[in-house]
């Protein structure tokens, strides 16, 4: 998310193309599905697709001319972000089957893992956990007894 | 002098507790994304029908004017905007924040809600009919107009290149469109799916767009979450006195922006607080700094935003027409008491109207020892909370609230897979506050443009309708003169180097 | 030896007075099985609108007659059929209830993808309607309905109408008027009657299709120039129905409840029951009246017939909008 300086790099035109590709695809998307609409209600969709068409062709005209520029990738542990990802897809996919406080509290305990840097220790380990615990605790009983949000009960417990 | 008693009621011990009380939950409810004004107001309104109708009023617009406060804290902490109203805070918040001037950031949104709240509900003490005339002045054709405004103020938002900001508002003007058209009444883009009747939910895109981003940077890297500050140095109040005090006319000008904008009933704090925040930006002689961490910008955008609860009454007061959603619940609330919109507010229910607008006043002033106070605590907590507890923890929140929104499961999904496409989209150039433009902006442009078709076809001249009313004449104007500001501005400072670099050579 | 005789004579009362207070709670619990805990009233729009006052009337008298109370909540999207196309996954014990509307259970239906059916969602009750008004504000040039049509006539088209969405009560609304008068309008829908009623005030469109509802809440103004019911309206004594004006159109946006399909019959009649008594109750009936809305009592045992009756009604109106198109 931080934005660094501008400098060209060598895989920058091939990720405008790209982008500029996708858009077209979006933007062609778009227009297919609109074909049946009707008339008042395919106005507006049809517009934005006819220039999200333009912009991509644009994009891509533009990064074969070499003028368009793109941040380096900042580095990272790839591994860790894609094990987020993961976990918080599966979670928002299971908050129906498991429940919402199985699923969750499973998704925290995993993301808690991933999170950490440094060595782990027993005492560590406890802290984490109950800290943890009670703070989805806390938000569960807001929401659930206070909000009175109906918060889904899955096969296994509240 | 009548209504000057009427106001004092507002300082009876019962009143002023509930108005610390309204402004205290109101400023966690809304530092917590997700959990929305309209939520809290919502929940509330069973409890006041015990009340009289001006504290139960009271409560109600203390929450209201708190919740839109404490969006702020998330959009600064952890860059996620708490309301819609805060998207702009994130700007310059978050990178404040990371700086280490959490602290300070903090504090500068804490005086310039106050002064906005105090600005937005004198405008309702004193111009309420007034300016509830200028709301009705607006037709479809100046909502579309006005919409495409909004639209121009892409190209001052978005960094680097305009052509992908411009991308990134046309997916979000797509994604406002899946759902039941208003318009037409046809399901669009749902591909069979019951689920997506309901369209994008503004605000779990926006939790999606700009949570996990920050949740998957968090995780890339062992490095802290914000610089935590040097020393103990408390809220820095005389720092934020200062900069308020440089910056006031930049916080007079966001305030009236942010009242005038919420009179139009649909339009909302996000318009006006980036309306004022790219106003701000263009007047500024730092306007570089905008986005890396300008203290003008969170003024701008605070001020605005809670100038917009005052001005939200307007309409709903005197028109009956809620200006936004939580006034929405509020007028439902007045309605279940047996209590009238209208004129009569002003006459028979004078007592009430004028103890409520009193007890806003109190709310806002209460913000600041009690904001500050919250404020504190919430970026030391913020600050020396390991990683690993705060990855799940946003997270938590993040699901659990935008779940509450519809209390739909799968605008979870949703709202993990805009987020997961906004980090891509990002590292490649767009960056979500287009698309959450498009996505806001969408159906005010949609809908005003079929309405004014409508309406010149029945009239005769579809052009007439568009271009022939003086109001939205003068918004074209502005949206030109907008959009081709950033071209002259750019020329003035080329011409302008020229000229220096001529000096120097010489 | 005292001491302990009245030990035991205070022990004898205790243990007399709580069985006595056990067999009461039983034969209370025995008399109103349900609700035994708080009902959940699902509401499948957002709060504000007047499926949610209307609730929120309801919540009180609820807790009077059952002691228990009733939560109010929110799952809007789709106009409501984000709940409806869900309900009947929900628990069928009696403590999940969700607010139904006509005509969208029956319009919603005949559009593709709304993920229900209106045989699929199992009413117990329709307890009121807003009846549909045209509406214009007070200063309009149209005094009368005819002033109305007569201008409509004169040149077809060029009269515009605002209303709240596409395919909906005031969509309908229009439609049954202008077969019935023969004119030609043009309606221009809002999303929301907020949104229509800031057209009519601010002079962008000649009239709206609203309800009674409406006209009650803007009466500074506004005014109807005929509402869609069988008498005149309390509130609006001197506004001729359209039935007295040679048009027959009754009808607006009806409400009810729904309980998931698997839910006992029994448990549903106790439902019926119960909001059948609030709707009886003379200070609900008092501050429902003063709103603009008409109770009407179609209880579980006559919901079917009611339904079967609209939705003929609606089907009509249907057929002749797509043969429109």
């Amino acid at each position: 998310m931080n934005s660094r300086p501008d400098v060209h790099s060598s895989g920058s035109a091939g990720v405008s193309i790209a982008l500029g590709l996708a858009t077209v695809v979006l933007a062609a998307g778009a227009l297919w599905f609109a074909r049946d609409m009707s008339m008042l209600a395919a106005i507006f969709p049809r517009t934005i697709g006819v220039l999200l068409l333009i912009f991509g062709c644009c994009l891509v005209v533009q990064a074969l001319r070499g003028r368009e520029r793109v941040s380096p990738q900042a580095p990272g542990h790839w591994g860790r972000q894609l094990a987020l990802v993961v976990i918080v897809l599966a979670w928002s996919l299971t908050l129906k089957w498991l429940g919402f406080l199985a699923s969750s509290v499973l998704a925290c305990v995993l993301l808690m893992g991933i999170a950490h840097f440094h060595a782990w220790s027993a005492r560590r380990v406890v802290v984490y956990l109950v800290t943890l615990l009670l703070i989805i605790a806390g938000f569960y009983g807001l929401f659930a007894g206070l909000l009175n949000v109906p918060l889904p009960r899955g096969r296994f417990w509240g | 002098m009548e209504t000057l008693g009427f106001m004092l009621a507002a300082l009876s011990p019962f009143n002023l507790l509930l108005a610390v009380a309204g402004v205290a939950a109101g400023i966690i409810i809304g530092s917590l994304p997700g959990l929305s004004a309209t939520m809290a107001v919502a929940v509330l309104v069973p409890v006041t029908f015990g009340m009289p109708t001006e504290s139960a009023l009271i409560l109600l617009g203390a929450i209201y004017t708190g919740a839109i406060y404490g969006g702020s804290y998330a959009a600064i902490l952890v860059n996620t905007p708490g309301t819609p109203s805060a998207i702009a805070t994130t700007f310059d918040g978050y990178p404040m924040a990371r700086r280490g001037d959490g602290d300070l950031a903090v504090t500068l949104s804490t005086l310039s809600s106050v002064i906005g709240g105090l600005v937005g509900g004198l405008a309702l003490f004193c111009l309420a009919p007034l300016l509830a005339l200028v709301a009705l002045k607006f037709g479809p054709v100046e909502y579309f107009w006005l919409a495409i405004f909004g639209l121009t103020l892409i190209s001052s938002l978005s960094e680097g290149s305009t052509l992908k900001g411009f991308i990134g508002a046309g997916i979000g003007l797509l994604l406002s469109t899946v759902g039941v058209a208003v318009v037409g009444g046809d399901t669009r883009y749902t591909f069979g799916s019951q689920f997506l009747l309901g369209g994008v939910e503004t605000i779990s895109a926006l939790i999606g767009l700009y949570c996990i981003p920050v949740l998957i940077e968090l995780v890339a890297t062992p490095s802290e979450h914000l610089k935590p500050p040097e020393a103990s140095r408390g809220v820095r109040f005389r720092e934020g006195v200062t900069l308020m005090f440089k910056g006031k006319w930049n916080a007079l000008r966001s305030a009236i922006i942010g009242t005038i904008v919420a009179i139009l009933p649909g339009a909302g704090g996000s318009i006006a607080s980036l309306v004022s925040y790219s106003e701000a930006r263009r007047a500024s002689p730092r306007s570089e700094q905008f986005g890396k961490g300008e203290p003008d910008g969170i003024i701008a955008t605070e001020t605005a935003n809670n100038a917009t609860v005052g001005g939200g009454f307007i309409p709903t007061f005197v028109l009956g027409i809620p200006g936004t959603p939580p006034d929405a619940v509020i007028l439902g609330a007045l309605l279940v008491q047996g209590f009238r919109t209208g004129p009569e507010m002003f006459t028979t229910n004078a007592s009430v109207t004028y103890t409520f607008m009193g007890g806003l006043l109190v709310a806002t002033v209460l913000m600041l020892p009690i904001g500050l106070l919250i404020g504190r605590y919430a970026f030391k907590s913020i600050v020396s909370v390991p990683k690993a507890i705060l990855v799940p923890t946003i997270a938590f929140m993040t699901v659990i609230g935008t779940y509450a929104i519809r209390n739909n499961p799968f605008d979870v999904v949703v709202m993990v897979v805009l987020g997961v496409a906004g980090w891509l989209l990002a590292r490649w150039g767009i960056k979500p506050s287009p698309i959450v433009l498009g996505l806001i902006l969408g159906p005010i442009a949609e809908q005003g443009f079929v309405q004014g078709y409508l309406m010149g076809n029945a009239t005769g001249s579809v052009a007439g309708v568009f271009f022939g009313r003086p109001l939205s004449l003068g918004i074209i104007a502005l949206t030109v003169l907008f959009a081709l500001y950033p071209l002259w501005s750019a020329r003035r400072k080329r011409t302008h180097g020229e000229v220096v670099a001529h000096e120097q050579s010489t | 030896m005292r001491q302990r005789n009245t030990i035991h004579a205070c022990l004898k009362a205790a243990s007399a007075m709580a069985a006595a207070l056990l067999f009461s709670t039983t034969l209370q619990a025995q008399e109103s099985q349900f609700p035994e805990r708080d009902v959940q009233y699902i509401i499948p729009f957002g709060p504000g609108g007047e499926s949610d006052i209307s609730a929120r009337l309801q919540q009180k008298y609820f807790q009077q007659i059952t002691g228990n109370q009733l939560i109010i909540q929110y799952m809007a999207g789709g106009g409501g059929a984000v709940g409806w196309s869900q309900l009947n996954e929900m628990d069928g014990d009696g403590y999940t209830i969700m607010g139904t509307n006509l005509p969208h259970i029956i319009l919603q239906p005949m559009q593709q993808g709304a993920g229900y059916q209106t045989e699929d969602i199992k009413n117990f009750i329709f307890f009121h309607y807003s009846p549909d008004a045209l509406l214009v504000t007070n200063d309009s040039p149209y005094k009368t309905l005819d002033d109305f049509i007569a201008a409509a006539k004169k040149t077809p088209g060029a009269v515009t109408v605002s209303g709240s969405g596409t395919y909906s009560a005031n969509d309908i609304a229009n439609q049954r008027f202008e077969a019935l008068a023969d004119i030609t309008t043009t309606y221009i829908p809002f999303k929301g009657t907020g949104a229509s009623v800031a057209a009519l005030l601010g002079d962008q469109v000649q009239a709206e299709w609203g309800y009674t509802t409406t006209a009650a809440n803007h009466s500074d103004k506004m005014r109807p120039l005929a509402v869609a019911t069988d008498e005149r309206h309390p509130l609006f004594p001197d506004v001729p129905t359209f039935k007295e004006l040679g048009y027959d159109m009754t009808g607006g946006a009806y409400r009810g409840i729904a309980v998931p399909r698997s839910t006992p019959d029994d448990v549903t009649r106790e439902l019926s029951e119960i909001f059948s008594d609030i709707n009886a109750n003379p200070e609900f009936r008092k501050s429902m009246e003063a709103l603009g809305f008409v109770l009407i009592d179609e209880d579980v045992d006559q919901v079917e017939d009611f339904l079967a009756e609209q939705q003929r009604q609606y089907q009509r109106v249907a057929e002749r909008m797509d043969a429109g198109q």
